[in-house]
């Protein structure tokens, strides 16, 4: 979830507390892939940043 | 416009940001919770902090209240603010949900205790265990039931006990994943309780899960992906004003990262398979 979240540019991040490890690249271009046939672009957050 | 508490909803189980260190990053998150507020008014009008997406398990307890503070600072003007309460035994859960209403939380979502998916439970005991949280806290609950393959699964006939002798009991987050026993227990509770709210908590399946006519989600889907859930629980929500098509459409877009984030079973499940 925090990868995809990450990939479209709602957080930073997709790091999560051990013993929670990262995915691999593999894992990573599977969310990618996901987003783009589930046609889910990247979201503009400037908007909702701290001013 | 004066807030509305709703159980019949669409509430994302959001998910904190965390910076280098392992703190939370506070500035992200409300980012985070501004963005989802975007989509009340539009089939979210909940949010869930401290489910499991929201990794309530690795959080302390003092992160746990501080996340509901910044979810009720950020959108409890008009959102229902649930936090979930994971804990192994009922006076600290009782705690915790003080904690969390103290905080801004209009209601718990309320997990089973973990030792008992490795023992299992007296049958009597998550009946008393929900009405010892709910009168001590005095907040209104909803239960997550867990799947009906794990020993921490309730039984239909504790729910709708539940359902009809715990006042604070409002909804059930309907996380069955056996969809036979799921589709029965629906029916049953819609005939025995009919004002409770029934909401589905199947990410990896949800247009099918909303099939049997449901109030709405708690899924960590929800807050990371709202522009396809939120439709498509319009045409499941309106279905006389919709078509199957448009049903089957939304699904078929959803699918994709369904798929990928939940490998066609919960997390961790595509690492089992490999």
């Amino acid at each position: 979830m925090k990868e995809a979240l990450k990939q479209r540019g709602i957080f930073s991040s997709a790091l999560m507390r051990k013993p929670v490890l990262p995915l691999n690249q593999e894992e990573k271009d599977w969310v990618a892939l996901g987003l783009e046939r589930s046609q889910l672009p990247e979201v503009d957050m400037t908007q909702f940043e701290d001013k | 416009m004066a807030k509305v508490k709703t159980f019949k909803t669409i509430f994302p189980a959001v998910s904190v940001p965390l910076n280098d260190d392992y703190s939370i990053n506070e500035p992200e998150f409300r980012a985070y919770l501004r963005w989802i507020k975007t989509f009340y008014g539009k089939g979210m009008d909940g949010l869930v902090c401290n489910g499991h997406t929201g990794e309530i398990t690795g959080l302390t307890r003092a992160e746990r209240k501080r996340v509901v503070e910044i979810c009720a600072e950020e959108c409890g003007d008009v959102m229902t603010i649930i936090s979930g309460v994971n804990c192994e035994n009922t006076a600290e859960s009782i705690e915790m949900a003080k904690e969390a209403k103290e905080a801004g939380a209009d209601g718990i979502l309320l997990m089973p205790p973990h030792m008992w998916l490795r023992f299992g439970m007296n049958p009597d005991a998550p009946f008393e265990y929900v009405k010892d949280v709910a009168e001590g806290a005095d907040i209104d609950i909803i239960i997550h039931l867990y799947p009906a393959t794990s020993k921490a699964f309730y039984p239909v006939e504790t729910l709708i006990k539940m359902c009809k002798e715990i006042d604070h009991v409002k909804c059930i987050k309907m996380g069955t994943r056996v969809t036979s026993i799921y589709e029965h227990d629906v029916r049953l509770l819609r005939q025995e309780c009919p004002d409770i709210s029934l909401i589905t908590c199947h990410d990896e399946t949800l247009c099918v899960s909303w099939f049997p006519g449901m109030d709405g989600a708690l899924i960590g889907f929800a807050g990371c992906v709202p522009e396809i859930i939120c439709p498509a629980r319009e045409v499941f929500a309106n279905p006389d004003k919709h078509t199957l098509k448009e049903a089957q459409d939304w699904s078929d877009r959803i699918y994709h990262i369904s798929q990928a984030i939940y490998g066609g079973g919960q997390h961790q499940v595509k690492h089992m398979q490999d």
